[in-house]
């Protein structure tokens, strides 16, 4: 007798996302840094960010340190560094 | 009835069994064959819409529905009744304060530690006393597995990529204990955290496997078991050093012993939470996290005093206190399960809805 299996796995959730634009350059934009400060990535964080203002030369730079290392950052302050900036580095240690 | 789960077919069930190898649709131990009769079974108990969204699991971001959860609770073997608490965990794992995705992906060794507490317990033959963390019941143990497969089939949690816990413990298999009510002095879990005594409910925390404490409540006196008890929790290597919460299990010879000497469970709490520190000239031995981080204990002790204590337990709701176990001898075994540390996952309370009968 064949048995009929039910799949456990399931559908995964999507997100709308809106419209991408393509930055040409990244030179002289507004860059955002957002960084858990996880002890593991501080010394390589710091270099990256030294780099890439020094070979970008971003007109503004914001900065997004996660409180919580371990936790998504707040939505609004998601929310408000996209706003403010044209392309953002997103870096984790682990 | 109506289900939305691509159907599979395998000619016996031996062959079934090895197919749910075959697709990955379990972590190592065998499941029972998801057949859509035994599925109905459980979904007719429910009585709720099988595409009901519950939560979404990280980091694969499935989507759990009653009808997926149902599937995993046939596999991990649950009878129909044990189905609306694997609901309600899953319910408290996808709150975002739970921090899923960082819980199934940390390199720490943490799993969600489902604790069940109210008439349930008792109604549903939940094991409270010998080995109330381990094998011989099933409720338990079947319940936790439900959970545990939901956060691998829906939640895609594989060892590797994307769950970097470098140890694990065997709590990933099945994580599952409830309270014992009648050897508790104190008030119950559900009812401490403002439920109903006649509710049932599931605090769900991330938490390392269970650390055996002697605590010799059995032949010292309460003053003792709290020193113990709170040394334990005073680890350097513990995620407590930045605080957050944790899970303390007592025996109930120890719960006795401190009842009768008069402590209630929030005096047991504040005294644990007054002895469980560690000196600064220790505590630094321990690199953990960068010290201008806003939760590194140098924000709440002098880091150039090597005499000042740095406390394990920041707040004393920190502490889950539950009473289980064997009576046992003197030695009073209870055990503690660590967190993941400060602020990285919330535990979670829930109030299981069981159908209208």
């Amino acid at each position: 007798m064949t048995l009929r299996l039910l799949d456990p796995t399931g559908s995964v959730a999507t997100i709308e996302r809106g419209e991408e634009r393509k930055l040409e350059s990244l030179t002289g934009k507004r860059v955002g840094f957002v960084f858990n400060q996880h002890k593991s990535a501080l010394a390589f964080w710091k270099a990256l960010e030294r780099a890439v203002e020094g070979k970008f030369q971003p007109s503004a730079a914001h900065r997004l340190y996660k409180v919580n290392t371990w936790a998504p950052a707040p939505k609004e302050e998601v929310d408000q560094l996209t706003r403010k900036t044209d392309y953002a580095l997103v870096g984790m240690g682990a | 009835m109506h289900l939305a789960a691509r159907i599979h077919e395998a000619r016996d069930m031996l062959t079934a069994v090895e197919y749910c190898y075959e697709q990955k649709w379990t972590d190592g131990l065998p499941v029972v064959p998801p057949t859509e009769e035994a599925v109905e079974r459980i979904l007719a108990y429910l009585q709720r819409d099988p595409q009901e969204v519950v939560g979404v699991i990280a980091p694969r971001d499935g989507v759990a529905t009653i009808e997926t959860i149902a599937i995993n609770c046939v596999m991990a073997g649950c009878k129909p009744e044990y189905a609306p608490l694997v609901v309600a965990t899953i319910e408290a794992i996808a709150e975002e304060r739970f921090n899923l995705n960082g819980v199934q992906t940390t390199t720490h060794g943490c799993a969600p530690l489902a604790m069940v507490s109210g008439p349930a317990v008792k109604t549903l033959g939940f094991n409270t006393r010998e080995c109330a963390f381990g094998h011989g019941c099933r409720a338990s143990a079947t319940i936790g597995r439900a959970v545990r497969l939901v956060l691998w089939n829906i939640g895609g949690g594989y060892p590797g990529e994307p769950c970097k816990t470098t140890q694990g413990h065997p709590g990933y298999y099945s994580f599952c204990i409830a309270e014992d009510a009648e050897n508790n002095p104190w008030e119950p879990l559900h009812v401490e955290r403002g439920f109903k005594a006649e509710d049932t409910t599931v605090t769900v925390a991330a938490v390392e496997g269970p650390r055996l404490i002697g605590s010799s409540a059995g032949y010292g006196p309460a003053e003792d078991v709290i020193y113990i008890l709170a040394d334990a929790i005073a680890a350097l290597g513990s995620p407590q050093i930045s605080g957050g919460d944790m899970v303390l299990v007592l025996s109930p010879m120890a719960a006795r012993n401190l009842a009768n000497a008069g402590y209630s469970k929030a005096r047991v709490k504040s005294e644990i939470q007054r002895l469980a520190t560690r000196p600064v000239r220790e505590v630094r031995h321990r690199q953990s996290i960068v010290e201008t981080h806003p939760m590194h204990w140098n924000k709440i002790a002098d880091p150039n005093d090597d005499d000042a204590r740095v406390p394990f337990v920041r707040e004393a709701a920190n502490l889950i206190v539950l009473v289980a176990g064997g009576w046992g001898s003197g030695g009073a075994f209870c055990s503690l399960c660590a967190g993941w540390g400060a602020r990285r996952s919330h535990p979670v309370h829930k109030r299981v809805e069981f159908p209208a009968t």
